[in-house]
Protein backbone atom coordinates (compact mmCIF):
# COMPACT_ATOMS: atom_id res chain seq x y z
CA UNK A 1 0.00 0.00 0.00
CA UNK A 2 1.07 3.67 -0.44
CA UNK A 3 1.65 4.54 2.72
CA UNK A 4 4.55 6.12 4.52
CA UNK A 5 5.36 5.48 8.22
CA UNK A 6 7.63 8.63 9.53
CA UNK A 7 8.68 8.39 13.29
CA UNK A 8 9.71 11.74 13.57
CA UNK A 9 11.95 11.25 17.10
CA UNK A 10 14.39 14.29 18.09
CA UNK A 11 17.49 12.09 17.55
CA UNK A 12 16.61 10.42 14.59
CA UNK A 13 13.80 10.45 11.87
CA UNK A 14 12.70 6.92 11.19
CA UNK A 15 11.49 6.39 7.65
CA UNK A 16 10.25 3.93 5.52
CA UNK A 17 7.41 2.45 3.03
CA UNK A 18 4.75 0.16 4.27
CA UNK A 19 6.72 -2.18 1.80
CA UNK A 20 9.94 -1.85 3.51
CA UNK A 21 10.73 -4.38 5.86
CA UNK A 22 12.64 -2.03 8.18
CA UNK A 23 13.10 1.58 8.31
CA UNK A 24 16.22 4.05 7.82
CA UNK A 25 17.40 6.04 10.51
CA UNK A 26 17.98 9.42 9.40
CA UNK A 27 20.02 11.93 12.21
CA UNK A 28 17.19 14.73 12.70
CA UNK A 29 19.56 17.67 12.72
CA UNK A 30 21.33 20.14 9.63
CA UNK A 31 24.71 19.70 10.88
CA UNK A 32 27.58 22.12 10.49
CA UNK A 33 31.20 20.56 10.39
CA UNK A 34 33.77 23.11 12.03
CA UNK A 35 36.21 22.78 8.78
CA UNK A 36 33.67 22.79 6.02
CA UNK A 37 32.12 26.38 6.00
CA UNK A 38 30.66 26.27 2.80
CA UNK A 39 27.81 23.65 3.56
CA UNK A 40 25.17 22.30 6.24
CA UNK A 41 24.52 18.82 5.99
CA UNK A 42 20.86 18.24 6.22
CA UNK A 43 20.31 14.19 7.54
CA UNK A 44 22.01 11.87 6.57
CA UNK A 45 24.23 13.85 4.50
CA UNK A 46 26.56 13.94 7.39
CA UNK A 47 27.74 10.49 5.41
CA UNK A 48 29.28 12.90 3.32
CA UNK A 49 31.50 14.33 5.57
CA UNK A 50 35.31 13.56 6.01
CA UNK A 51 36.12 15.34 9.30
CA UNK A 52 33.28 14.26 11.93
CA UNK A 53 35.13 16.07 14.46
CA UNK A 54 33.33 19.24 16.45
CA UNK A 55 29.86 19.06 14.81
CA UNK A 56 27.73 21.46 15.91
CA UNK A 57 24.28 20.19 15.78
CA UNK A 58 20.78 22.23 14.56
CA UNK A 59 17.99 19.97 15.72
CA UNK A 60 14.02 20.97 14.95
CA UNK A 61 13.42 19.57 18.29
CA UNK A 62 14.00 21.31 21.68
CA UNK A 63 13.19 18.97 24.98
CA UNK A 64 11.86 16.77 23.09
CA UNK A 65 8.85 18.77 21.04
CA UNK A 66 9.35 20.08 17.44
CA UNK A 67 9.30 23.52 17.40
CA UNK A 68 11.65 24.60 14.55
CA UNK A 69 10.39 23.89 11.26
CA UNK A 70 12.43 25.62 8.91
CA UNK A 71 15.22 23.27 10.04
CA UNK A 72 12.34 20.32 10.31
CA UNK A 73 11.26 20.74 6.22
CA UNK A 74 14.76 20.80 5.61
CA UNK A 75 15.26 17.27 7.34
CA UNK A 76 12.27 16.03 5.61
CA UNK A 77 12.47 17.30 2.41
CA UNK A 78 15.75 15.32 2.40
CA UNK A 79 14.42 12.29 4.04
CA UNK A 80 10.68 12.60 1.51
CA UNK A 81 12.31 12.61 -1.42
CA UNK A 82 13.04 8.96 -3.00
CA UNK A 83 9.78 8.26 -2.24
CA UNK A 84 8.45 11.73 -3.87
CA UNK A 85 10.44 10.55 -6.89
CA UNK A 86 9.09 7.53 -6.97
CA UNK A 87 5.21 8.78 -6.95
CA UNK A 88 3.90 12.31 -6.06
CA UNK A 89 3.38 12.81 -2.32
CA UNK A 90 -0.24 13.52 -3.00
CA UNK A 91 -1.06 9.82 -3.54
CA UNK A 92 1.25 8.57 -0.18
CA UNK A 93 -0.63 8.41 3.14
CA UNK A 94 1.30 8.52 6.16
CA UNK A 95 1.44 8.08 9.76
CA UNK A 96 3.45 10.18 11.68
CA UNK A 97 4.55 10.21 14.91
CA UNK A 98 4.61 12.43 18.16
CA UNK A 99 5.75 12.58 22.02
CA UNK A 100 2.61 10.46 24.17
CA UNK A 101 2.18 14.26 25.64
CA UNK A 102 1.47 17.19 22.85
CA UNK A 103 0.83 20.36 23.03
CA UNK A 104 -1.71 21.14 20.84
CA UNK A 105 0.11 24.16 18.87
CA UNK A 106 2.88 21.82 17.86
CA UNK A 107 -0.15 18.94 16.87
CA UNK A 108 -1.63 21.30 14.60
CA UNK A 109 1.61 22.50 13.24
CA UNK A 110 2.80 19.52 12.06
CA UNK A 111 -0.71 18.53 10.65
CA UNK A 112 -1.06 21.83 8.54
CA UNK A 113 2.32 21.16 7.22
CA UNK A 114 1.90 17.27 5.96
CA UNK A 115 -1.30 18.71 4.47
CA UNK A 116 -0.74 21.84 3.18
CA UNK A 117 2.84 22.04 2.39
CA UNK A 118 3.51 18.34 1.34
CA UNK A 119 -0.60 17.52 0.07
CA UNK A 120 -0.07 14.15 1.50
CA UNK A 121 -3.45 12.72 0.55
CA UNK A 122 -4.26 10.98 4.43
CA UNK A 123 -2.07 11.86 7.55
CA UNK A 124 -2.28 9.62 10.98
CA UNK A 125 -0.72 11.17 13.90
CA UNK A 126 -0.24 8.63 16.67
CA UNK A 127 1.97 8.60 19.82
CA UNK A 128 5.24 6.34 19.19
CA UNK A 129 4.21 4.51 22.27
CA UNK A 130 0.59 3.92 21.23
CA UNK A 131 2.54 2.27 17.98
CA UNK A 132 4.56 -0.15 19.92
CA UNK A 133 1.86 -1.42 21.70
CA UNK A 134 0.30 -1.88 18.80
CA UNK A 135 3.24 -4.04 17.24
CA UNK A 136 3.42 -5.48 20.37
CA UNK A 137 -0.44 -6.48 20.38
CA UNK A 138 0.17 -7.89 16.55
CA UNK A 139 3.44 -9.65 17.28
CA UNK A 140 1.87 -11.79 20.20
CA UNK A 141 -1.54 -12.11 18.04
CA UNK A 142 -3.68 -10.90 21.22
CA UNK A 143 -6.99 -10.05 20.35
CA UNK A 144 -7.27 -6.43 20.22
CA UNK A 145 -10.12 -6.28 22.87
CA UNK A 146 -7.97 -8.82 25.41
CA UNK A 147 -4.84 -6.50 24.92
CA UNK A 148 -3.00 -4.44 28.05
CA UNK A 149 0.68 -3.88 27.89
CA UNK A 150 2.87 -1.02 29.66
CA UNK A 151 5.56 0.59 26.93
CA UNK A 152 8.87 2.18 27.98
CA UNK A 153 10.03 4.53 25.49
CA UNK A 154 13.24 5.53 26.32
CA UNK A 155 14.26 8.59 23.07
CA UNK A 156 16.75 11.15 22.94
CA UNK A 157 15.07 13.71 25.34
CA UNK A 158 12.87 11.28 27.60
CA UNK A 159 11.88 8.32 29.01
CA UNK A 160 8.06 7.71 28.87
CA UNK A 161 6.05 5.04 30.84
CA UNK A 162 2.18 4.81 29.82
CA UNK A 163 -0.27 1.84 29.61
CA UNK A 164 -2.06 0.87 26.83
CA UNK A 165 -5.81 -0.80 27.10
CA UNK A 166 -7.60 -2.31 24.41
CA UNK A 167 -5.53 -0.23 21.99
CA UNK A 168 -5.99 2.63 24.02
CA UNK A 169 -3.84 4.91 26.51
CA UNK A 170 -4.94 4.18 29.73
CA UNK A 171 -5.86 8.07 30.96
CA UNK A 172 -3.48 9.17 33.52
CA UNK A 173 -1.00 6.66 33.35
CA UNK A 174 1.86 8.66 31.32
CA UNK A 175 4.94 8.78 33.28
CA UNK A 176 8.10 10.93 31.90
CA UNK A 177 11.86 10.69 32.99
CA UNK A 178 13.67 13.74 31.80
CA UNK A 179 16.54 11.40 31.05
CA UNK A 180 17.19 10.37 27.71
CA UNK A 181 20.09 9.61 24.80
CA UNK A 182 21.05 12.81 25.12
CA UNK A 183 22.08 13.29 28.94
CA UNK A 184 23.09 10.05 28.63
CA UNK A 185 25.87 11.22 26.23
CA UNK A 186 26.88 14.55 27.72
CA UNK A 187 27.42 12.82 30.77
CA UNK A 188 29.93 10.32 29.30
CA UNK A 189 31.39 13.41 27.70
CA UNK A 190 31.73 15.27 30.44
CA UNK A 191 32.81 12.43 32.82
CA UNK A 192 36.07 12.04 29.95
CA UNK A 193 36.52 15.48 29.85
CA UNK A 194 36.95 16.09 33.38
CA UNK A 195 39.36 12.48 33.80
CA UNK A 196 41.29 12.25 30.34
CA UNK A 197 40.32 14.26 27.56
CA UNK A 198 38.91 17.36 26.64
CA UNK A 199 35.49 15.72 24.43
CA UNK A 200 32.88 18.06 25.15
CA UNK A 201 33.11 19.67 21.67
CA UNK A 202 32.86 16.48 20.47
CA UNK A 203 29.10 14.91 20.90
CA UNK A 204 29.27 13.05 17.81
CA UNK A 205 32.33 10.69 18.51
CA UNK A 206 30.99 10.48 21.89
CA UNK A 207 27.56 9.68 21.08
CA UNK A 208 29.20 6.22 18.96
CA UNK A 209 31.34 5.90 21.59
CA UNK A 210 28.18 5.25 24.01
CA UNK A 211 26.59 3.52 21.89
CA UNK A 212 29.89 0.84 21.48
CA UNK A 213 31.00 0.73 24.94
CA UNK A 214 28.30 1.25 27.42
CA UNK A 215 25.78 -1.42 28.48
CA UNK A 216 24.21 -1.74 31.28
CA UNK A 217 25.17 -3.66 34.57
CA UNK A 218 22.97 -6.40 35.90
CA UNK A 219 24.82 -5.13 39.32
CA UNK A 220 25.93 -1.82 38.97
CA UNK A 221 26.90 -1.77 43.17
CA UNK A 222 28.79 -4.87 42.89
CA UNK A 223 31.06 -3.25 39.78
CA UNK A 224 31.53 -0.07 41.80
CA UNK A 225 32.58 -2.11 45.30
CA UNK A 226 34.96 -4.68 42.79
CA UNK A 227 36.15 -1.11 40.61
CA UNK A 228 37.04 0.15 43.78
CA UNK A 229 38.91 -2.63 45.27
CA UNK A 230 40.69 -2.53 42.36
CA UNK A 231 41.93 0.65 42.65
CA UNK A 232 43.05 0.46 46.23
CA UNK A 233 45.14 -2.82 45.01
CA UNK A 234 43.41 -4.83 47.39
CA UNK A 235 42.94 -8.87 46.71
CA UNK A 236 40.11 -9.29 44.43
CA UNK A 237 37.81 -12.47 44.59
CA UNK A 238 37.43 -14.22 41.04
CA UNK A 239 33.79 -12.64 40.62
CA UNK A 240 35.51 -9.16 41.33
CA UNK A 241 38.06 -9.61 38.55
CA UNK A 242 35.90 -10.73 36.00
CA UNK A 243 33.84 -7.82 36.53
CA UNK A 244 36.92 -5.41 36.45
CA UNK A 245 38.08 -7.39 33.38
CA UNK A 246 34.94 -7.07 31.62
CA UNK A 247 35.02 -3.35 32.60
CA UNK A 248 37.93 -1.85 31.77
CA UNK A 249 38.98 -1.77 28.12
CA UNK A 250 40.28 1.26 25.67
CA UNK A 251 38.05 3.11 22.83
CA UNK A 252 40.07 4.12 20.17
CA UNK A 253 39.16 7.06 18.63
CA UNK A 254 38.29 7.89 14.98
CA UNK A 255 41.02 9.45 12.92
CA UNK A 256 39.09 9.66 10.02
CA UNK A 257 42.19 9.20 7.54
CA UNK A 258 41.97 5.06 8.53
CA UNK A 259 38.66 5.08 10.81
CA UNK A 260 35.66 6.89 10.60
CA UNK A 261 34.56 5.77 13.36
CA UNK A 262 36.09 4.48 16.85
CA UNK A 263 36.11 0.80 18.43
CA UNK A 264 36.64 -0.73 21.69
CA UNK A 265 39.68 -2.71 21.91
CA UNK A 266 40.44 -4.89 24.88
CA UNK A 267 43.66 -3.60 27.10
CA UNK A 268 47.02 -5.34 26.15
CA UNK A 269 45.63 -6.56 23.02
CA UNK A 270 47.59 -3.99 20.69
CA UNK A 271 50.42 -1.73 21.21
CA UNK A 272 49.22 1.94 20.79
CA UNK A 273 50.04 3.18 17.04
CA UNK A 274 51.31 6.81 16.99
CA UNK A 275 48.75 8.69 15.61
CA UNK A 276 46.14 6.78 17.91
CA UNK A 277 44.39 8.91 20.47
CA UNK A 278 42.68 6.10 23.02
CA UNK A 279 40.22 6.93 25.99
CA UNK A 280 40.37 4.25 28.93
CA UNK A 281 37.26 3.56 29.82
CA UNK A 282 36.52 1.84 33.13
CA UNK A 283 32.99 1.97 35.65
CA UNK A 284 31.57 5.37 32.82
CA UNK A 285 30.87 1.97 30.46
CA UNK A 286 27.71 0.89 33.54
CA UNK A 287 27.80 3.99 35.13
CA UNK A 288 26.46 5.98 31.98
CA UNK A 289 23.15 4.21 31.01
CA UNK A 290 22.54 3.87 34.40
CA UNK A 291 21.54 7.27 34.60
CA UNK A 292 18.18 5.55 33.06
CA UNK A 293 17.53 4.16 36.49
CA UNK A 294 18.57 5.82 38.53
CA UNK A 295 18.94 9.88 37.32
CA UNK A 296 19.91 11.05 40.83
CA UNK A 297 23.07 9.39 39.96
CA UNK A 298 23.61 12.92 38.01
CA UNK A 299 22.05 14.91 40.47
CA UNK A 300 18.28 14.59 38.84
CA UNK A 301 15.49 14.48 41.59
CA UNK A 302 13.68 12.09 39.52
CA UNK A 303 12.83 8.33 39.80
CA UNK A 304 14.55 5.96 37.44
CA UNK A 305 12.57 3.95 34.17
CA UNK A 306 11.86 0.77 36.45
CA UNK A 307 10.42 3.05 39.25
CA UNK A 308 8.48 4.90 36.62
CA UNK A 309 6.78 1.73 35.41
CA UNK A 310 5.91 0.78 38.77
CA UNK A 311 4.29 4.45 39.50
CA UNK A 312 2.24 3.74 36.24
CA UNK A 313 1.35 0.61 37.40
CA UNK A 314 0.28 1.99 40.86
CA UNK A 315 -2.22 4.11 39.12
CA UNK A 316 -4.28 1.25 37.54
CA UNK A 317 -7.10 -0.54 38.96
CA UNK A 318 -5.21 -3.98 41.23
CA UNK A 319 -7.07 -6.36 39.81
CA UNK A 320 -5.76 -5.67 36.36
CA UNK A 321 -2.27 -4.97 37.39
CA UNK A 322 -1.30 -8.50 36.45
CA UNK A 323 -2.48 -7.92 32.62
CA UNK A 324 -0.04 -5.21 32.50
CA UNK A 325 2.84 -6.49 34.14
CA UNK A 326 2.97 -9.30 31.74
CA UNK A 327 3.73 -7.38 28.96
CA UNK A 328 6.41 -4.46 29.70
CA UNK A 329 7.21 -3.50 25.54
CA UNK A 330 11.03 -1.54 25.13
CA UNK A 331 10.66 0.85 22.59
CA UNK A 332 13.21 3.84 21.67
CA UNK A 333 17.07 4.14 20.55
CA UNK A 334 18.04 4.39 24.20
CA UNK A 335 16.73 0.53 24.99
CA UNK A 336 19.39 -0.96 22.71
CA UNK A 337 21.94 -1.20 25.29
CA UNK A 338 23.59 -4.40 25.85
CA UNK A 339 22.27 -5.77 29.34
CA UNK A 340 19.15 -3.56 29.25
CA UNK A 341 16.21 -5.88 29.41
CA UNK A 342 17.80 -7.87 32.06
CA UNK A 343 18.25 -5.25 34.36
CA UNK A 344 14.58 -4.03 33.32
CA UNK A 345 13.44 -7.39 34.69
CA UNK A 346 15.46 -7.69 37.57
CA UNK A 347 14.28 -4.50 39.25
CA UNK A 348 10.45 -5.05 38.30
CA UNK A 349 10.56 -8.30 39.61
CA UNK A 350 11.83 -7.22 42.82
CA UNK A 351 9.80 -4.69 43.15
CA UNK A 352 6.70 -6.64 41.84
CA UNK A 353 4.22 -8.98 44.17
CA UNK A 354 5.45 -12.49 43.34
CA UNK A 355 2.44 -13.93 42.04
CA UNK A 356 2.62 -11.31 39.40
CA UNK A 357 3.72 -11.94 35.91
CA UNK A 358 6.22 -10.53 34.77
CA UNK A 359 7.43 -10.43 31.12
CA UNK A 360 9.82 -7.55 29.17
CA UNK A 361 8.56 -7.99 25.73
CA UNK A 362 11.60 -6.83 22.91
CA UNK A 363 10.28 -7.47 19.62
CA UNK A 364 13.29 -6.63 17.84
CA UNK A 365 15.26 -3.31 17.73
CA UNK A 366 14.17 -1.05 20.03
CA UNK A 367 14.35 1.95 18.13
CA UNK A 368 12.15 0.73 15.39
CA UNK A 369 9.76 -0.43 16.98
CA UNK A 370 7.21 2.32 16.94
CA UNK A 371 7.75 2.26 13.18
CA UNK A 372 7.32 -1.27 12.89
CA UNK A 373 4.03 -0.72 14.50
CA UNK A 374 3.27 1.57 12.36
CA UNK A 375 4.06 -0.84 9.17
CA UNK A 376 1.78 -3.34 11.13
CA UNK A 377 -1.37 -1.21 11.41
CA UNK A 378 -0.53 0.05 7.62
CA UNK A 379 -0.55 -3.41 6.46
CA UNK A 380 -3.20 -4.85 9.12
CA UNK A 381 -5.70 -6.96 6.82
CA UNK A 382 -9.01 -5.57 9.01
CA UNK A 383 -7.75 -2.11 7.49
CA UNK A 384 -7.52 -0.49 11.21
CA UNK A 385 -5.56 2.55 9.34
CA UNK A 386 -9.28 3.94 8.15
CA UNK A 387 -10.31 4.85 11.50
CA UNK A 388 -6.94 6.57 12.95
CA UNK A 389 -6.09 8.50 9.75
CA UNK A 390 -7.79 12.17 8.27
CA UNK A 391 -8.05 12.37 4.63
CA UNK A 392 -6.78 15.57 2.39
CA UNK A 393 -10.18 16.24 1.64
CA UNK A 394 -11.58 16.06 5.48
CA UNK A 395 -9.20 18.28 6.46
CA UNK A 396 -9.82 21.13 4.03
CA UNK A 397 -13.64 20.55 4.63
CA UNK A 398 -13.48 20.57 8.64
CA UNK A 399 -10.34 21.98 9.51
CA UNK A 400 -7.72 21.68 12.19
CA UNK A 401 -10.69 20.56 14.83
CA UNK A 402 -11.33 17.08 13.13
CA UNK A 403 -7.51 16.29 13.36
CA UNK A 404 -7.09 16.90 16.90
CA UNK A 405 -10.46 15.08 17.72
CA UNK A 406 -9.91 12.02 15.52
CA UNK A 407 -6.58 11.69 16.95
CA UNK A 408 -6.94 12.29 20.25
CA UNK A 409 -9.32 9.41 20.64
CA UNK A 410 -6.50 7.46 21.00
CA UNK A 411 -3.87 9.25 23.16
CA UNK B 1 38.95 43.03 56.50
CA UNK B 2 35.94 42.14 58.89
CA UNK B 3 37.11 41.39 62.51
CA UNK B 4 35.87 37.82 62.46
CA UNK B 5 38.65 37.23 59.61
CA UNK B 6 41.44 38.09 61.24
CA UNK B 7 43.26 35.64 63.20
CA UNK B 8 46.54 36.42 64.17
CA UNK B 9 49.27 33.83 63.92
CA UNK B 10 47.47 32.07 61.09
CA UNK B 11 48.88 32.21 57.77
CA UNK B 12 47.24 34.67 54.93
CA UNK B 13 47.38 31.70 52.90
CA UNK B 14 44.67 29.69 54.80
CA UNK B 15 42.47 32.53 55.37
CA UNK B 16 42.30 33.14 52.22
CA UNK B 17 40.87 29.91 51.14
CA UNK B 18 38.45 30.13 54.13
CA UNK B 19 37.10 32.97 52.14
CA UNK B 20 36.14 31.12 49.47
CA UNK B 21 33.99 28.79 50.85
CA UNK B 22 30.83 28.54 48.41
CA UNK B 23 27.99 28.63 50.52
CA UNK B 24 24.81 26.87 49.81
CA UNK B 25 23.40 29.07 47.41
CA UNK B 26 25.93 29.23 45.18
CA UNK B 27 26.30 25.20 45.68
CA UNK B 28 23.08 25.33 44.50
CA UNK B 29 23.61 27.50 41.88
CA UNK B 30 26.71 25.11 40.34
CA UNK B 31 24.35 22.34 40.44
CA UNK B 32 21.41 23.83 38.84
CA UNK B 33 24.06 24.86 35.73
CA UNK B 34 25.42 21.88 35.90
CA UNK B 35 22.10 20.13 35.06
CA UNK B 36 21.45 22.39 32.45
CA UNK B 37 24.83 21.44 30.89
CA UNK B 38 22.89 17.83 30.97
CA UNK B 39 20.75 19.00 28.61
CA UNK B 40 22.62 21.10 26.54
CA UNK B 41 22.55 19.67 22.15
CA UNK B 42 25.60 21.80 22.12
CA UNK B 43 28.72 22.75 24.15
CA UNK B 44 30.31 24.96 21.56
CA UNK B 45 29.49 28.29 19.91
CA UNK B 46 28.32 28.13 16.27
CA UNK B 47 31.58 27.81 14.13
CA UNK B 48 29.52 29.03 11.26
CA UNK B 49 28.60 32.28 12.90
CA UNK B 50 31.48 34.43 11.31
CA UNK B 51 30.09 33.74 8.04
CA UNK B 52 29.33 36.86 5.86
CA UNK B 53 26.82 37.09 3.83
CA UNK B 54 28.00 38.12 0.40
CA UNK B 55 26.17 40.98 -1.13
CA UNK B 56 26.84 39.07 -4.67
CA UNK B 57 24.28 36.00 -3.64
CA UNK B 58 21.23 36.08 -5.49
CA UNK B 59 18.34 37.30 -2.96
CA UNK B 60 15.46 34.79 -2.61
CA UNK B 61 12.00 36.32 -1.43
CA UNK B 62 11.03 35.51 2.24
CA UNK B 63 7.33 35.27 1.07
CA UNK B 64 7.91 32.57 -0.95
CA UNK B 65 7.52 29.31 0.61
CA UNK B 66 10.47 27.11 -1.06
CA UNK B 67 8.33 24.08 -0.62
CA UNK B 68 4.74 24.15 -1.60
CA UNK B 69 3.80 21.38 -3.63
CA UNK B 70 3.92 23.00 -6.91
CA UNK B 71 7.59 23.25 -7.50
CA UNK B 72 8.86 20.37 -9.06
CA UNK B 73 11.84 19.53 -6.92
CA UNK B 74 11.10 18.85 -3.84
CA UNK B 75 12.79 22.27 -2.66
CA UNK B 76 14.96 23.45 0.41
CA UNK B 77 17.50 20.69 0.23
CA UNK B 78 20.54 22.27 1.40
CA UNK B 79 22.49 21.56 -1.89
CA UNK B 80 23.04 24.50 -3.72
CA UNK B 81 25.72 27.12 -2.23
CA UNK B 82 24.09 30.09 -3.61
CA UNK B 83 20.76 29.36 -1.96
CA UNK B 84 22.73 28.31 1.51
CA UNK B 85 23.85 31.65 2.61
CA UNK B 86 20.60 33.97 2.24
CA UNK B 87 18.47 30.78 3.65
CA UNK B 88 21.19 31.08 6.53
CA UNK B 89 21.20 34.85 6.63
CA UNK B 90 17.09 34.33 6.41
CA UNK B 91 17.55 31.53 9.89
CA UNK B 92 19.88 33.97 11.19
CA UNK B 93 17.57 36.79 11.01
CA UNK B 94 14.89 34.53 13.08
CA UNK B 95 11.41 34.44 11.92
CA UNK B 96 10.88 32.64 8.08
CA UNK B 97 7.09 32.12 7.26
CA UNK B 98 7.19 27.97 7.81
CA UNK B 99 9.78 28.46 10.72
CA UNK B 100 6.99 29.60 13.06
CA UNK B 101 3.72 28.66 10.43
CA UNK B 102 2.37 32.15 10.79
CA UNK B 103 3.62 32.75 14.53
CA UNK B 104 1.52 30.02 16.21
CA UNK B 105 4.33 27.49 16.81
CA UNK B 106 6.53 29.27 19.64
CA UNK B 107 10.24 29.74 19.44
CA UNK B 108 11.00 28.11 22.18
CA UNK B 109 9.65 25.09 24.83
CA UNK B 110 9.31 27.43 27.86
CA UNK B 111 6.91 29.85 26.21
CA UNK B 112 5.33 26.70 24.74
CA UNK B 113 4.48 26.10 28.28
CA UNK B 114 3.65 28.98 29.52
CA UNK B 115 1.01 29.27 26.71
CA UNK B 116 -0.29 25.87 27.73
CA UNK B 117 -1.19 27.00 31.12
CA UNK B 118 -2.33 30.24 30.47
CA UNK B 119 -4.95 28.81 28.10
CA UNK B 120 -5.87 26.16 30.95
CA UNK B 121 -6.27 28.69 32.67
CA UNK B 122 -8.75 30.28 30.53
CA UNK B 123 -10.72 27.22 30.22
CA UNK B 124 -14.35 27.34 31.68
CA UNK B 125 -14.18 24.05 34.54
CA UNK B 126 -10.39 25.69 35.83
CA UNK B 127 -11.57 27.79 38.56
CA UNK B 128 -13.46 25.53 39.46
CA UNK B 129 -11.75 22.63 39.92
CA UNK B 130 -9.06 24.47 41.20
CA UNK B 131 -6.51 22.62 39.06
CA UNK B 132 -4.67 24.01 36.26
CA UNK B 133 -1.89 21.47 35.96
CA UNK B 134 -1.08 20.62 32.19
CA UNK B 135 -1.27 17.28 31.20
CA UNK B 136 2.97 17.64 30.64
CA UNK B 137 3.50 18.56 34.22
CA UNK B 138 1.23 15.96 36.03
CA UNK B 139 3.43 13.10 33.94
CA UNK B 140 6.95 14.47 35.31
CA UNK B 141 7.85 11.51 37.80
CA UNK B 142 8.53 12.59 41.31
CA UNK B 143 11.86 12.02 42.99
CA UNK B 144 13.37 8.21 43.64
CA UNK B 145 12.50 6.72 46.91
CA UNK B 146 15.86 5.39 46.78
CA UNK B 147 18.67 7.04 48.38
CA UNK B 148 21.42 9.02 46.09
CA UNK B 149 24.77 7.82 45.11
CA UNK B 150 27.75 10.41 45.24
CA UNK B 151 30.64 9.76 43.15
CA UNK B 152 34.43 10.49 43.34
CA UNK B 153 35.16 13.56 41.04
CA UNK B 154 37.82 12.18 39.49
CA UNK B 155 37.72 8.95 39.45
CA UNK B 156 34.06 7.82 39.43
CA UNK B 157 34.25 5.43 41.85
CA UNK B 158 31.85 5.66 45.30
CA UNK B 159 32.78 9.69 46.61
CA UNK B 160 32.02 9.15 50.63
CA UNK B 161 33.47 12.48 51.40
CA UNK B 162 33.17 15.98 50.41
CA UNK B 163 35.75 18.54 49.90
CA UNK B 164 34.96 21.86 52.47
CA UNK B 165 35.35 24.07 49.79
CA UNK B 166 33.35 23.53 46.73
CA UNK B 167 30.94 20.49 47.86
CA UNK B 168 32.55 18.00 45.40
CA UNK B 169 32.70 14.44 45.90
CA UNK B 170 35.98 12.45 46.22
CA UNK B 171 36.94 9.02 47.30
CA UNK B 172 40.42 8.91 48.68
CA UNK B 173 43.59 11.37 49.94
CA UNK B 174 45.00 10.67 46.25
CA UNK B 175 41.66 11.57 44.28
CA UNK B 176 41.43 15.25 46.84
CA UNK B 177 44.63 16.01 45.87
CA UNK B 178 44.51 15.65 42.30
CA UNK B 179 41.03 17.94 42.90
CA UNK B 180 42.82 20.45 44.66
CA UNK B 181 45.83 20.88 42.79
CA UNK B 182 43.47 21.03 39.37
CA UNK B 183 39.78 21.58 39.31
CA UNK B 184 38.83 22.84 42.78
CA UNK B 185 36.77 25.95 41.85
CA UNK B 186 38.20 25.89 38.25
CA UNK B 187 35.50 23.22 36.60
CA UNK B 188 32.56 24.56 35.78
CA UNK B 189 31.30 21.96 33.35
Amino acid sequence: KDTLIVDLGAGYVKIGSASESEPRQVINSVTKAKHVKTRVFVGNELDECKDLSGLYYQLPFQKGYLLNWELQKQVLDHCLKPYADKRPLSEWQVIVTEPCINFSPVAEALDEVLFEEYGFKAVARLPAAFLAAQRDQRQRGVLPADHACLVLDCGYSFSHAAAYRRGRLVPGSVRRVNVGGKVLTNYLKEAISYRQLMVMDETHVMNQCKEDACFVSENFDADLAAMSRAAQRSPLDSEAQERCQKLCCEYVLPDYAQHRRGFVRQLGSQKQQQQEQTLRLGIERVATPELLFRPSDAGIPEMGVAEALCDTLSGLPPHEQPLYTDAVVLAGGSCRFAGFANRLETELRASLPDDFPLGVRCHGDPAAQAWLGGRDLALSPDGALECYAVSRKDYRDHGAALCSERFAQFT
Amino acid sequence: LQPAMVDAGVSSRLRETRRLVLDEAARQRRHRRALEALEADNFQADPHADLRVSKLAPKFSDEASSFGPSRDSLGGVAASADGKKSRKAKAAGGSGAVGTLGGRLRRNFAALLEEELARRAQLPGAAASGSTATPYELAQVGPSRLPPRHFCAVCGLLGPHTCVVCGTRFCSASCYSTHQDTRCLKWTG
